[in-house]
């Protein structure tokens, strides 16, 4: 009588428990989830390059080219949440969280100061340089994630 | 000659008037994970847009009563009751999504943000319904929609390779990067765009509204035949502009700011200015055309008096449907809901009520009671009857792939 009581009852403990601790996964899985926020944080870095290159060559009035940065900087919020509510299967997955945290914060730097730029604060050239390495280094680590999701 | 004038303005109007907030982003968002691997979809829904449209046009003709008093007979009270909860609130979902795609469109011309905004379009659309004659208000619109045809400039101006997208038109296949669930999914997003039922709501009220009989069937066809696949040419524009600028960057579209970029890139302010008066029409005649529908849907399922042609105060109910469904969908944008995640929504839900009009439709075109001779011919039927599996498919496996795709994240 107990045990038909006591199996199901851990049954369902053992449910809730993974729920209560949140997500985890294996490596492959972790490089899955964040080269997903790491390829939403590059298109918002693309997009920004693209509209502040449109506004540099009078393409573009400020006006767009603030809508398009702001939800640029929307994206970021959403990629920088993706990534820190994940928790790694692993010490392999916690390093790419780490470095794809880092990455993201670098790129919503880059992206908020491209956006003081288009209202008219800040160098353009120095906006230019921090938008591509910031591409860049979003670039290397989705390449990065990629490989190790399989894909 | 009036005659002819009458004929091109329709048909201008029905270009014009083909796109809204739903073809705008399904478009894009396509077009920058996909190229032009699923510019068929849109061939298919054109088709079956035309398809649908002239037959719930040749029913309202014909028999004098709008799609849903036409429901409420064929299938009786309970089960046309179920169809109309299920497409007044896919409806008013896709009023929400209008309506908050003028709130952005005007955010890109002022930078003032959407939910500042998001009153004032509701007020506006309801001005509009409440005192503007249903021609002006459908032709006003139609016309300033024609603009987005800036993008299928664009496409010229951004000089692609067009082998390239050929390639991709007419040879489809599932990108590396994306699996063959997420392709599927967006097909049914971009079909269910294309087929909106609201379209066919207004179409057969509007058929009412403007007191069509069996001798306005030729024009009203033309209309259709000739008006809704320049439509679809200008949302292949859309899909082919993002393709060409957004997909060799690895940018996903999400906003409404993204999908005009390319035409800035391509043409300037100038075409920006255009455009973007071409998303504030359309997207405000589609807001017309919706919380019109909301009002028809209702009204027609409950005999109440409706339309446009009556005074207000001749048509309480009508009018008091339209003004709690525009008060609802301000009141759903108004909690910052994204407008972009409203629209990719109602598209699919779209395609998945899209049997409860269709299916009715079809089997009123066929009855000799209701049309006459006027009744579907055998090629007519032909083509119904493969768009009726196409349909019912695409309903049933929307809600399935919106599980397993993560809504196409």
């Amino acid at each position: 009588m107990l045990r038909t009581r006591v199996v199901p009852a851990l049954a369902a403990l053992a449910l809730v428990s993974g729920c209560a601790v949140g997500s985890s996964s294996a490596p492959t899985s972790d490089a899955a989830t964040l080269g997903g926020a790491v390829a939403e944080a590059t298109s918002a870095v693309e997009t920004t390059r693209l509209a502040a290159r449109l506004l540099r060559t009078d393409r573009a009035p400020a006006t767009v080219v603030d809508t398009a940065i702001d939800d640029s900087v929307h994206v970021l919020a959403d990629a920088s949440f993706a990534i820190s509510t994940l928790v790694p299967g692993g010490p392999r997955g916690a390093a790419w969280r780490d470095e794809a945290l880092d990455a993201v914060s670098e790129a919503t730097v880059a992206v908020t100061r491209a956006r003081d730029w288009a209202n008219g604060v800040g160098d353009g050239a120095r906006v230019r340089g921090d938008l591509d390495a910031s591409a860049q280094r979003l670039d290397d680590l989705g390449s990065e994630l990629d490989a190790a999701a399989g894909r | 000659m009036k005659r002819l004038l009458g004929v091109a303005l329709g048909i201008l109007t029905a270009i014009g008037g083909f796109l809204d907030i739903g073809d705008l982003v399904t478009n894009a968002v396509v077009g920058s994970r996909f190229g032009l691997t699923l510019a068929w979809v849109v061939l298919v829904g054109v088709v079956g847009i035309c398809l649908f449209a002239q037959m719930s046009g040749r029913v309202a003709a014909v028999s004098g009563r709008a799609t849903f008093e036409i429901i409420r007979e064929r299938l009786g009270p309970r089960t046309a009751g179920a169809n109309l909860v299920a497409s007044f609130l896919i409806n008013l979902l896709t009023l929400t999504a209008e309506v908050g795609g003028i709130a952005l469109a005007l955010q890109l011309a002022s930078s003032v943000e959407p939910r500042l905004w998001i009153p004032v379009a509701g007020l506006a659309v309801w001005l509009v319904i409440w005192r503007t004659k249903f021609s002006v208000m459908e032709n006003v619109t139609g016309l300033l929609g024609l603009t987005l045809v800036v993008f299928a400039v664009a496409v010229f101006l951004l000089g692609p390779d067009w082998a390239s997208l050929g390639s991709q038109a007419l040879s489809p296949t599932v990108p590396a990067e994306e699996g063959a669930a997420s392709y599927w999914y967006y097909a049914i997003a971009l079909f269910g765009a294309a087929m909106t039922p609201y379209e066919v709501f207004f179409f057969s009220s509007g058929a009412r509204e403007e007191r069509w009989t069996a001798k306005d069937i030729a024009e009203s066809r033309i209309n259709v035949l000739v008006g809704f696949p320049f439509g679809g040419v200008l949302s292949v524009a859309i899909a082919a502009c993002a393709a060409i600028v957004f997909l060799p960057q690895a940018i996903e579209v999400s906003s409404l700011s993204q999908i005009v970029l390319p035409v800035a890139l391509a043409g300037g302010k100038l075409a920006l200015a255009v455009v973007i008066v071409g998303i504030v029409a359309a997207t405000f005649g589609a807001a017309l055309e919706t919380g019109l529908s909301s009002g028809y849907t209702l009204a027609q399922f409950f005999g109440w008096s409706w339309g446009k042609f009556r005074r207000p105060a001749q048509a309480a109910r009508f009018h008091l449907t339209m003004i709690v469904a525009m008060l609802v969908a301000v009141g759903v944008l108004m909690t910052s809901v994204d407008p972009i995640r409203v629209t990719e929504f109602s598209v699919v839900f779209s395609a998945i009520a899209l049997p409860l009009t269709y299916l009715p439709i079809l089997l009123v075109a066929n009855d000799p009671e209701y049309m006459g001779e006027h009744v579907n011919g055998r090629a007519t039927n032909a083509l119904a009857l493969v768009y009726l599996v196409v349909i019912v498919v695409a309903s049933l496996a929307a809600i399935p792939l919106m599980i397993v795709t993560g809504a196409g994240s």
